[in-house]
């Protein structure tokens, strides 16, 4: 859960404890894709389940905090892709286990964007293996008790049919997917508030939000200092796996295999004692949790303001920033939904939750959103937030947003 | 703070669209290609579900609104699932950007005869052409968007690529 443990202190279980229990639940997804649809496919159903296993192979250190910082520094390949790279590498162990067939077709379908079939529906659909599995992992490690997934009957109720999907009303087409029959209904508004309730409060907990930040603008600092060669001050060996990452190279498949959360964390010790006093005051508030302080504006903006508050804000940060060169000012923005939480894809069939007619045949499965009105109800949540150094600097945006919220 | 210099150009795009485009999709691959063909602007396109998207153009989305005149609308769509209208009343533009008004007028009329999703194919494979990583660009796309990537809309992508010069 990348920085989570700074907030959740139980929040440290392994992304090979989740992979388990995605291949579990593939398992059990699989079974039932059999069962309903009288159809037997060993292959696929081997090729689902260790797709589902091996999903997240290409996360990098402390998952997607370093996917952002890279792509500032240089852009590499999504996690995704490198998954795919990592699996179907023929110099790679894996490929050698799995054979160089069955390695490229799992490669091939962790790339894919939409299902061909039914069976890439328990690798990436509302209702898939991983997302099965992390709602109720996290939850449990964390220890809230809010987000509790009804997983038996979510299971129960789960339907396999042909899903409509339009594209912007653009061009309409059918693929293959799951939904849930009407006595799902509950559990399903259940599923979408653990997941809502779940980023706002854990995900997106605003200190590890700012810790994700700052350790993202170390890493840009750090990444300055090696492109102008003045590396010296990071202490990084010459064989660093830190320093091709930093020097913004094009990384090999082996070289990104070697970044992991424990060479970062290395070097975040090391750099605590930087000749580069900002990268140094950097390290050390990440090696001791003194974290910046936060100015929550997407929540005080929800307390009522005018439409165009957030936006004459940025506008006059911009001002500020230039006027205070020298002060670091984090930005930190995402629109929270509870179906999905891709800013830019729009809603469409395959991020909605669906539910079917017990009357009719299940021909024609509908929004949960039309059904239900809890589901019905709830908002998009845009999270602004700025992350700043010290308290006085806190004060400055606060007074900057009292000034513009109804300017 | 991201910069935002680039407001301007989405509203003359829209405008330039006689004061209309529809879909969230069709405005970010018809920037895409149009910056490919020198509209000036220097968005950093990455790879999304629906092919390359930059962060940095929604956002300037966002400013058009609020320094501009450009307005968006919901409608329902297929299913009541929403699909947005970019609007602008602001007079056609003379330039787009860096481009000359007639000739981006004149991608834009190829690129409304096209759906959304040839649009998003199209610009998926000219990315994926552009990629250091990508050693065979069509073969990547059919891995990637196998239904959507069926010989027809590829075919019709492939043709708008060549018929913009891309």
């Amino acid at each position: 859960m990348g920085l989570s443990e700074f907030v959740f202190p139980g929040a440290t279980h392994t992304r090979f404890a989740h992979s388990i229990g995605v291949f579990n639940n593939a398992r059990r997804l699989v079974d039932l894709v059999e069962r309903q649809t009288g159809k037997k496919d060993p292959q696929r159903a081997l090729e689902t389940c260790l797709t589902a296993l091996l999903h997240d192979l290409g996360h990098g250190p402390f998952s997607h905090t370093f996917e952002k910082a890279q792509k500032k520094i240089h852009r590499q390949k999504k996690h995704e892709e490198w998954s795919a790279d990592i699996i179907s590498n023929p110099e790679g162990e894996i490929s050698k286990i799995l054979g160089p067939v069955l390695a490229t077709s799992i490669a091939s379908r962790l790339k894919k964007k939409d299902p061909s079939d039914i069976f890439d529906s328990i690798v990436a659909s509302q209702f898939d293996a991983d997302r099965l599995d992390y709602l109720r992992r996290d939850r449990h490690a964390t220890g809230v008790e809010i987000g509790g997934v009804d997983f038996e009957w979510l299971l129960d109720a789960l339907r396999v049919g042909e899903i409509t999907v339009s594209h912007e009303n653009d061009e309409i087409y059918t693929v293959p997917g799951l939904y849930l029959s009407e006595k799902g209904l509950r559990a399903a508004e259940g599923y979408l508030l653990a997941r809502f309730h779940l980023y706002e409060q854990v995900y997106l907990h605003k200190a590890t939000r700012c810790m994700e930040s700052m350790l993202e603008q170390l890493l840009v600092s750090a990444s300055k200092e090696v492109k102008a060669g003045s590396q010296s001050c990071l202490f990084l060996t010459k064989d660093s796996a830190l320093t091709p990452f930093l020097a913004g190279q094009e990384l090999s498949t082996a070289q990104y295999c070697a970044l992991d959360d424990f060479t970062l964390w290395a070097s975040i010790t090391a750099w605590c004692s930087s000749t580069n006093t900002s990268i140094a005051e950097m390290a050390r508030r990440l090696a001791n949790r003194r974290l910046y302080k936060c100015v929550d504006i997407g929540r005080l903006q929800q307390r009522g303001s005018s439409e165009h508050a957030l936006m004459r804000f940025k506008k006059a940060i911009r001002e500020y920033q230039i006027a205070n060169p020298d002060h670091i000012l984090l930005e930190d923005t995402v629109a929270l939904s509870p179906y999905t939480l891709h800013g830019y894809d729009e809603p469409g069939a395959l991020q909605k939750v669906l539910i079917g007619k017990d009357e009719g045949g299940d021909k024609d499965p509908q929004d949960v959103a039309s059904r239900s009105t809890i589901v019905g109800s709830l908002e998009r949540v845009t999270i602004f937030r700025m992350y700043v150094e010290d308290e006085e600097k806190k004060c400055n945006l606060l007074a900057i947003w009292e000034r513009e919220k109804n300017a | 703070m991201r910069d935002s210099e680039h407001w301007q150009v989405v509203e003359q795009v829209v405008s330039a669209n006689d004061g209309t485009l529809v879909g969230k999709t069709r405005l970010q691959k018809t920037i895409y290609l149009l910056q490919a063909l020198g509209l000036g602007t220097s968005y950093d396109f990455e790879y999304h579900h629906y092919g390359p998207y930059a962060e940095g153009l929604a956002e300037d989305v966002e400013w058009a609104k609020f320094l501009g005149n450009l307005k968006t609308k919901e409608k329902p769509g297929h299913h009541q699932v929403p699909y947005t209208i970019f609007e602008t009343t602001q007079p056609a533009p003379t330039v787009v950007g860096e481009l000359s008004f007639s000739n981006a007028k004149s991608v834009l009329i190829r690129l409304e005869k096209y759906p959304a999703v040839v649009l998003e194919l199209a610009a998926t494979l000219h990315f994926l052409r552009a990629s250091s990583t990508t050693v065979d660009a069509e073969k990547e796309l059919k891995i990637r968007k196998p239904d959507k990537a069926a010989s027809e809309r590829l075919a019709n992508a492939k043709s708008l690529l060549r018929e913009l010069g891309l």
